[in-house]
């Protein structure tokens, strides 16, 4: 498998009204070609501020620091004019609300012929000419209706799948799909799940899935990484994961959410998710684990490979597995 | 076991105008005939994708609408009936759990005096004592008393939101997507603490929601809701494992699993289209557009209720048909 | 509001330089209303004793920014004019808040004809020019500064009462509202601890800008005569009286006319950071 792009020792931090927000804490990460990479974890466990660090589109009140390598480049060093080319076109994002990405006084022939016309140096028909194929690319019934619709006359599946065509418009090498089905209907999500997924065999991208939903992501993804409180706590495949489970906190996620298919007993993880402001020292997890051992409040652990499929960030582990 | 509440073609229209200069009122039927009992002591889930009316019925069972027809029992006394000035008493027993926690509390108030506001009105005599007991049985504690809504996580608004409900003893809780907005860790805590506090004091729920995974879990009976209308309502194990309606059975199958392993087993079968406008309901059964089973039957007529099994009603003109 | 949340938002108005000038000048402000008869160089010429000695002389030592037409020490009647503006400022924005407030908290809790006639009444209110109807009244009741500060709190509180309202119709929508009222809690209270602390940081703002304007408006009716009267020391009517002699005694109008600029400027400074503070979709931005 070849590298697409691979996040080293990323740090983030945020001046807020509140103080510093030490938001990531040295991330690292590596998405291969053609895969689907899924990213979960709680609220402000930095996962989706991961996904902007890669687009570069953070607000002006934070501090970068590490390195993200997207062919051959470090994004971070990329001055704004560079990472115009980049973003859009080799890496397309998708949000949770698609409202929020779509102009709601133009109609989606405007907004959609605009950005081909911007990015391929095409005239406006064969710009609306591509814009209908897309549409139909994403499986949007009656595409001409919806060229001459308004953002608030589609629903809310119907907008997503237009962000989705507006995303694929220039072949792009890395889609990240953050939370793109939160709030969607499950029989919606299922259709746009499945719909990526296609989308993905045809024009062979590799997708950056952020999710809190582990029922998502064992149903999309390839392989998975969990974070917590700005760590990277757990990167394996997805069936490892779900089958052996090794940091105490993806145990904990698997055993508190509640199976469609029988009533298990839940088990709660203690507490609650750390802030920011003031995390807690050493291994963040460690307020909350079962399985605390001195050394843990001290010093952070690494994120350890303990097979070639497996890597896990906790002390339970030592290192590698072969020492 | 005995009846606690029921409601009877509960019906709750919305008036309104077609444009700003159209004189014409139409009517969006939220709630368009809804008929279901709960015994004392159990959890009645009301599951629906957006639109479906089921959070309507809840509010509109409270009172907080006033219903457009139909009745609503409550320990064997019709409450429409009573003029609201009277309803105080009545409503106080009847209280609600909010989706979003942090809404449902004034952002300017204590912890203390949030919860201790309607227990001033009872005329309670120690307070403190008072407020303390209920914050322990929701899992809080002294140190959370006077802390502001802000500064506490949404796991633990949510239990506030909880405690406040407790001190009024109600006997009825319609809870509305409680942990819809709450991290999956923490969703497990709040449905732990729900499952308890109703084997301690015997509460009936109306637990809202769209999430099948936690309805699952939390209910004894299930309801599922299109378009204003129950489908299909009977036992959990009558819902999850023998679903007699199209819409069910495509409902179910559109839920994410948490285990990878399961997606190869299923065979892949996604609900079309999506849920049409309540503003312009389809005729006959309101499922028709999307069911694959619908015959021209469908289109005319609306279905009646069979009760397939002891408690197991479905509306659907095939629902003895459909295997 | 919480103590320490009040603690938190004055520690950051002071890091920000701008809401820092801003507050030092209206602290210098108000200890230089507050000590005016130490302050000032010659206080008797301040409360009007004529010097017609030293008429209209230029600054000096003596006479830091001159003296006027009746040779009176320019410095200290712009200290003495410090106390009137305050006043002028309290006053007006004060009678506006409590007329306004209750007013937009029962239009936006009630709704309905309440709503309707409070809202309608604030719309004649409103569709004067505010100054011209502070001077309609103004002349109606006659001169003198009681009457100036009647009359401009008048044509003042429909603003506070649009403002709160608005708040007021969003806030009772809100799930807490909602479970007050279904655990039998009364209007009032409910007014009084749920609707009225969350509407009132926009208020707070508003009212903290308008002082700056509110002494601007008076300044204006004591420049055309109709506010406070001669010879007390007012920076509207020393403009107003200076206006004559500005191409050949500049300091005479000017001394006092900066001290309205300046103090209109630093409202407006603490009033735009407040608003900067007290907006939670501004908030994070901040330090």
């Amino acid at each position: 498998m070849k590298e697409l792009l691979s996040i080293q020792d990323l740090h983030l931090n945020f001046r807020t009204f509140w103080g510093m927000a030490y938001v990531l804490d040295g991330v690292n990460l590596t998405i291969y070609e053609d895969e689907v990479f899924g990213l979960v974890g709680e609220t402000g466990c930095g996962k989706s501020v991961t996904s902007m660090s890669i687009l570069k589109l953070l607000p002006s009140n934070a501090e970068v620091s590490g390195k993200i390598i997207f062919e051959g480049k470090n994004l971070l060093e990329l001055s704004e004019k560079e990472m115009k080319k980049i973003r859009g076109r080799k890496i397309s994002m998708v949000f949770q609300d698609p409202m929020s990405s779509l102009n709601p006084l133009f109609k989606i022939k405007a907004q959609m012929s605009d950005v081909i016309k911007l990015h391929h140096n095409i005239s406006k028909e064969e710009a609306l000419k591509k814009a209908k194929e897309l549409l139909k690319a994403v499986n949007l019934p009656d595409p001409d209706r919806i060229l001459e619709s308004y953002p608030h006359q589609l629903s809310g599946g119907m907008r997503q799948r237009v962000m989705i065509a507006l995303a694929l418009s220039f072949n792009p090498s890395l889609l990240i799909a953050d939370e793109p089905t939160t709030a969607l209907d499950v029989t919606i999500q299922k259709q746009i799940l499945d719909l990526i997924l296609e989308l993905k065999e045809q024009y062979h991208f590799s997708v950056l899935l952020i999710t809190h939903d582990l029922g998502v992501v064992a149903e999309t993804c390839d392989r998975v990484g969990v974070m917590y409180a700005g760590n990277m706590v757990e990167i394996a495949d997805v069936e490892e994961l779900f089958e052996n489970p090794m940091h105490p906190y993806t145990q904990g996620l698997l055993s508190a959410i509640p199976d469609p298919r029988y009533k298990k007993p839940l088990k709660p993880l203690r507490g609650n998710v750390p802030s920011l402001l003031d995390p807690p020292k050493g291994c963040r997890f460690h307020p909350r684990c079962d399985f605390m051992m001195p050394v843990c409040k001290n010093k952070k652990p690494p994120l350890v490979e303990y097979s070639k499929t497996h890597y896990v960030a906790c002390h339970l582990y030592g290192g590698n597995k072969n020492e | 076991m005995s009846e606690l509440v029921k409601v009877e073609n509960l019906k709750k229209y919305f008036p309104f105008k077609e444009g700003i200069f159209s004189r014409k009122v139409r009517y969006l039927k939220a709630v368009d005939g809804v008929t279901f009992s709960m015994e004392k002591g159990e959890t009645l889930a009301l599951v629906g994708e957006t639109g479906s009316g089921k959070t309507t019925t809840g509010r509109t069972m409270l009172r907080l609408y006033e219903p457009t027809d139909g009745k609503i029992y409550f320990e064997g006394k019709d409450i429409t009936k009573i003029p609201l000035r009277k309803f105080k008493k009545t409503r106080v027993q009847m209280q609600m759990i909010y989706q979003d926690p942090y809404s449902s509390l004034n952002p300017r108030m204590s912890i203390f005096n949030i919860i201790a506001e309607p227990l001033r009105e009872l005329k309670y005599g120690n307070l403190e004592e008072k407020v303390l007991s209920l914050l322990e049985s929701v899992g809080l504690r002294k140190e959370h008393m006077y802390k502001y809504p802000d500064e506490i996580s949404g796991g633990q608004q949510q239990r506030v939101a909880i405690a406040r409900a407790l001190g009024v003893n109600p006997k009825f809780l319609v809870l509305d997507e409680p942990t819809s907005a709450l991290d999956v860790s923490v969703q497990a805590q709040i449905l732990n603490l729900l499952e308890n506090l109703q084997k301690e004091k015997g509460f009936t729920y109306l637990f809202i929601s769209h999430d099948l995974s936690v309805v699952r879990y939390i209910s004894q009976r299930v309801a599922i809701m299109y378009l204003g209308k129950i489908m299909e309502i009977g036992s959990v194990e009558q819902i999850f494992e023998s679903p007699q309606h199209p819409y069910t059975k495509l409902l179910l199958q559109s839920v994410p699993i948490p285990d990878p392993k399961d997606k190869k087993k299923r065979k892949k079968l996604i609900l079309p289209g999506e849920i049409p406008s309540p503003l312009n309901p389809p005729s006959g059964c309101p499922f028709h557009t999307r069911c694959p089973y619908a015959k021209e039957i469908c289109k005319e007529k609306e279905p009646e209720y069979v009760e397939v099994e002891r408690g197991h009603l479905v509306k659907c003109h095939f629902a003895e048909v459909i295997k | 509001m919480k103590k320490d949340e009040i603690i938190r938002v004055l520690k950051i108005m002071i890091r920000n330089k701008l809401s820092l000038l801003g507050i030092i000048i209206i602290l210098i402000l108000v200890v230089t209303a507050i000590f005016a008869p130490f302050l000032a160089p010659y206080p008797k010429q301040a409360e009007g004793q004529p010097n017609l000695e030293e008429k209209l002389q230029p600054p000096s030592s003596k006479h830091w920014f001159g003296t006027d037409y009746m040779g009176r020490d320019v410095l200290s009647r712009v200290i003495y004019g410090a106390r009137i503006s305050l006043l002028v400022a309290i006053t007006v924005v004060g009678l506006g808040l409590l007329i306004g407030v209750p007013l937009g908290l029962l239009a936006g809790y009630k709704g309905g004809a309440v709503d309707a006639v409070i809202m309608r009444t604030t719309d004649i209110f409103l569709s004067f020019p505010p100054l011209l109807l502070a001077l309609l009244i103004s002349v109606t009741l006659g001169r003198g500064l009681v009457n100036a500060i009647i009359a401009l709190a008048v044509s003042w509180w429909p603003w506070y009462t649009r403002l709160i309202r608005g708040m007021a119709v969003s806030i009772k929508e809100k799930p807490y509202v909602e479970v007050a009222k279904t655990m039998g809690v009364s209007n009032l209270k409910i007014i009084a601890r749920h609707i009225l602390p969350n509407a009132i940081s926009p208020v707070i703002v508003q009212g903290t800008m308008d002082m700056g304007s509110a002494i601007l408006e008076a300044s204006a009716l004591s420049f055309l005569g109709l506010g406070v009267q001669p010879p007390t020391a007012d920076w509207g009517l020393m403009v107003s009286q200076g206006k004559d002699y500005l191409l050949n005694y500049w300091w005479y109008p000017t001394f006092p006319g900066l001290a309205i600029f300046i103090t209109v400027i630093a409202f407006n400074l603490v009033g735009d950071t407040l608003r900067e503070i007290l907006d939670p979709r501004l908030r994070r931005r901040y330090l």
